[in-house]
């Protein structure tokens, strides 16, 4: 469900599909593993995500609050996402942690 | 874009803040009324209603604005596992749903929605929500805000007890809820003529029993509050589905409409007022509003469609003017007084004892000083005045419900609505035209059976037309009916002894004017509507009260026309002085058409004595005012005065005066009692010399002469094209 891509600016992560229920664990523990590795940068490639359910955006909220409350010093990207979804991250607040970028 | 969202949450104490930034005031559209605050557990509408974020946000934004909203986990922690527990999602929301619709727009319960005062979300306060508490509150300055809840119970709110109603604020709650609920009304009214309209139509009456429902709570009137909250209910579902705004619908609402109505001037009388027979309505409502609203759905289209209205009806609001309410005495005393300056101006201006001494200066300050008095004649003047519009649009809703009640097809056309008249005038003669209108449909129009026979359509139409004629204002009501009965008419005023002697020589006009007599009906049935022969004579007495006059015209099989001239007393008029004799009359300026000194050849004379004069191929007939008023006068050969040529409708005649001394504006003032209304008189005035004028009522004075054998003419304008029989040259 989720690749990870490594190159000099960072980490990215690239979803093939809808961020479900199914996915949410393997999603906790890639970005727990960001956080391990202490990536200075994560991408993630939502071109190909069009529904993310509850229980994966809970996993991306508890990930912007671990970071906000520890002070991780890492930079978070959102890349390619279809309008929905940044409708989703821009609406909620969470472009405030996850930077939405075209 | 990168667009940091101006909301913050305290995890600990469960508080939302919404910081309310220039950004999130753009978000807002303007026609959206209604602010909330909604509070989704999203893992919950994961559960019940297989719903995701996702999705959810698309179908809020498809019926509104999120303004600006915040995701907060109640256990943060995912190091040790998938997060458990609610996973909130609170936002600031707007749309141009009430708080009634929100439960079921948003799949929330009513405790998790908060309606917010749109007024108070400006630049720079924030709007904090406690999530655990379930209270908003907004910082700087504080204001509580009311769960949506709150606003849907009839129970009365705290805060509005604390509110001083002063009965300045109830007076003025009755006159812009009377203007309101009359729109309101011919909105509901005008649906079947024009269905195309109906979505905007319904639209506006929404906004205003919305804004009558909450100058209703305001003020603590919890009965107006919850009759008018139906109504708002069943709008805003019809604004919808405008095709399911059936009769019985719009029978109901007006039904609501006439409870508030009627209740107005008991609460103007007693402050309060409870609305007892609203239960029953209400009760109706009730049942038809679930049934409606069962598979409502609302989609982005329609949203759309809704904020389009909304634009247009806050554009037309945007234009609306600000007013105040004067006492009608003050405004009277206001008038006469600008009169007597009127007066006074005149008498000052053209002193002849001052023309000796005269210099440029004083010229030119006069000539300052009448601009400034025409100026303020003109605003004084236009205060008294006010459109038909109410008075017609009263109309419509009667056309409505005796057609009903008739089992008739009827619509009402209505031209000229803006005519202004003076208001005590317009008060007067609503009763009049109700009574023609209740004639127009019970015995006017057929039935459409009897249409469908009479090759006509099975609508009948009735239509009021108001327009400015010479100084006085025309009401013209007519309908396509069946017309008056001669025969009929003249059977029954034999039998009531009105008419007596050879009835058959009396014209047609003479025959239909009996209908105005007391006690004559040509209804061949009494209904609950009309039938009594008392409406007609209402109508002639009240019209000649105001010195106005009635004229009745009618075609078998294609319809009655009655024409009601109102004349514009207590106006200041524009006039020609004329004198005849010793005596000053003023013939209003906007009925004369010219003046002349004839020559011998232009005057001939009938065998009866009639004098005529020829003026561009016309005969017009002579009225010498001498004759009438008993006046010496200094001529009495025509070629030696002058002619002044005036008209009142279609009529033309030329009045016989020793001289024209000139323009002058002039009020109008009311005729005492004794002088009475057949003498041609319409008012009087001042002169520049401080002597009494009198105003001719040129329209009378034709009428009078008619009656009188003295004049004979037929109303087509040209007494040529109905040559005058018997003319010998003088």
């Amino acid at each position: 469900m989720y690749t990870i891509f490594e190159d000099a600016s960072g980490r990215t992560i690239r979803a093939s599909g809808d961020m479900t229920a199914g996915s949410a664990e393997e999603l906790r523990t890639v970005l727990l593993g960001m956080l391990r590795d202490r990536v200075r940068a994560v991408r993630f490639d939502l071109s190909s995500v069009r529904n993310t359910d509850a229980v994966s955006l809970a996993v991306l909220v508890g990930f912007a609050d671990i970071i906000q409350s520890r002070n991780y010093d890492i930079s978070l990207e959102v890349i390619l996402a279809d309008r929905n979804i940044t409708d989703l991250f821009r609406l909620t607040g969470l472009d405030g942690t996850y930077k939405i970028s075209a | 874009m990168n667009t940091k969202s101006p909301v913050s949450a305290d995890s600990e104490n469960n508080v939302f803040r919404f910081d309310i930034t220039p950004s999130v005031l753009q978000r807002l559209p303007g026609p959206h009324e209604f602010v909330y605050i909604l509070d989704y557990d999203l893992s919950a509408l994961a559960r019940t209603g297989r719903k995701t974020p996702v999705e959810l946000i698309q179908e809020l934004l498809d019926i509104g604005q999120i303004l600006a909203g915040q995701v907060r986990l109640a256990s943060a922690d995912i190091t040790s596992g998938l997060p458990r527990g609610p996973l909130s999602y609170v936002l600031l929301y707007s749309t141009i749903l009430s708080p009634d619709f929100m439960p079921q727009a948003t799949g929330l319960d009513e405790k998790c929605i908060f309606s917010i005062g749109r007024e108070q979300i400006v630049s720079g306060c924030t709007i904090s929500y406690d999530s655990k508490a379930r209270t908003v509150s907004r910082i700087s300055p504080d204001t509580s805000v009311m769960p949506a809840s709150a606003l849907r119970s009839s129970e009365k709110d705290d805060d509005l007890d604390d509110l001083p109603v002063t009965p300045d604020m109830i007076e003025q709650f009755v006159v812009e809820s009377d203007d309101t609920l009359e729109q309101v009304e011919h909105f509901l009214c005008s649906l079947s003529d024009e269905p195309e309209r109906a979505r905007e139509i319904i639209g506006e009456s929404f906004r205003m029993i919305h804004n009558f429902k909450g100058h209703s709570a305001l003020l603590g009137l919890k009965d107006f509050e919850r009759l008018s909250h139906r109504m708002e209910s069943l709008l805003s579902h019809f604004r919808e589905h405008p095709e399911s705004c059936d009769r019985n619908c719009r029978d109901l609402l007006l039904r609501g409409l006439d409870i508030l109505h009627e209740s107005l001037s008991d609460l103007s009388e007693n402050g309060d007022v409870l609305l007892p027979e609203s239960l029953e309505v209400i009760e109706l409502m009730d049942e038809m509003l679930p049934a409606l609203v069962s598979g409502e759905q609302h989609s982005a289209a329609s949203s759309r469609e809704k904020q389009r209205n909304r634009k247009e009806a806050l554009k037309k609001r945007s234009v609306q003017r600000h007013n105040i309410r004067v006492d009608l005495e003050k405004l009277d005393h206001l008038l006469n007084l600008v009169g007597e300056l009127v007066i006074a101006e005149s008498m000052v201006t053209r002193n002849t004892a001052a023309d000796a001494g005269r210099k440029e200066n004083f010229e030119r300050s006069a000539h300052n000083l009448r601009r400034i008095i025409d100026e303020l004649q003109s605003v004084v003047m236009s205060i008294r005045m006010v459109p038909l519009t109410r008075t017609f649009r009263r109309l419509l809703r009667l056309v409505h419900d005796l057609a009903a009640r008739s089992r008739k097809q009827a619509r009402l056309r209505l031209i000229g609505e803006n005519t202004e008249m003076d208001k005590t005038i317009i008060e007067q003669i609503t009763d009049p035209l109700v009574h023609i209108i209740r004639n127009c449909v019970d015995h006017g129009l057929e039935t459409p059976e009897e249409r469908i026979r009479s090759g006509k359509p099975e609508n009948g139409t009735i239509t009021v037309e108001a327009r400015h004629e010479g100084g006085e204002v025309v009401i013209h009501i007519s309908d396509d009916g069946k017309g008056l009965n001669r025969k009929n008419i003249l059977a029954q005023a034999i039998r009531k002894g009105i008419v007596s002697g050879n009835p058959e020589n009396m014209s047609d006009e003479e025959v239909f004017q009996l209908i105005f007599e007391a006690g004559l009906s040509t209804a061949e049935r009494v209904t609950d509507i009309s039938g009594r022969g008392i409406g007609m004579e209402v109508v002639r007495r009240n019209i000649e009260k105001l010195k106005g006059r009635v004229n009745i015209d009618s075609i078998p099989g294609k319809g009655t026309n009655i024409t009601l001239n109102i004349p514009l007393t207590l106006a200041i008029i524009d006039g020609m002085l004329i004198r005849i004799g010793k005596a000053s009359y003023t013939i209003p300026l906007l009925s004369i058409r010219e003046s002349f000194r004839p020559s011998p050849g232009q005057i001939t004379r009938t065998m009866s004595g009639q004098e005529f004069v020829r003026l561009r191929n016309e005969m017009i007939p002579v009225i010498r005012l001498h004759k009438i008023y008993n006046i010496e006068p200094e001529y009495r050969e025509l070629d030696q005065g002058i002619l002044i040529n005036v008209t009142s409708g279609l009529r033309s005649v030329c009045f016989f005066a020793d001289e024209i001394i000139g323009h002058h504006q002039t009020v109008i003032k009311g005729m005492p009692e004794y002088i009475g209304i057949k003498s041609g008189i319409s008012g009087c005035t001042i002169l520049e010399d401080g002597e009494v004028g009198l105003i001719l009522d040129v329209g009378h004075i034709i009428t009078m002469m008619e009656r009188q054998g003295e004049v004979h003419q037929k109303r087509t304008g040209s007494a040529a094209a109905h040559p005058v029989p018997d003319l010998q040259e003088v």
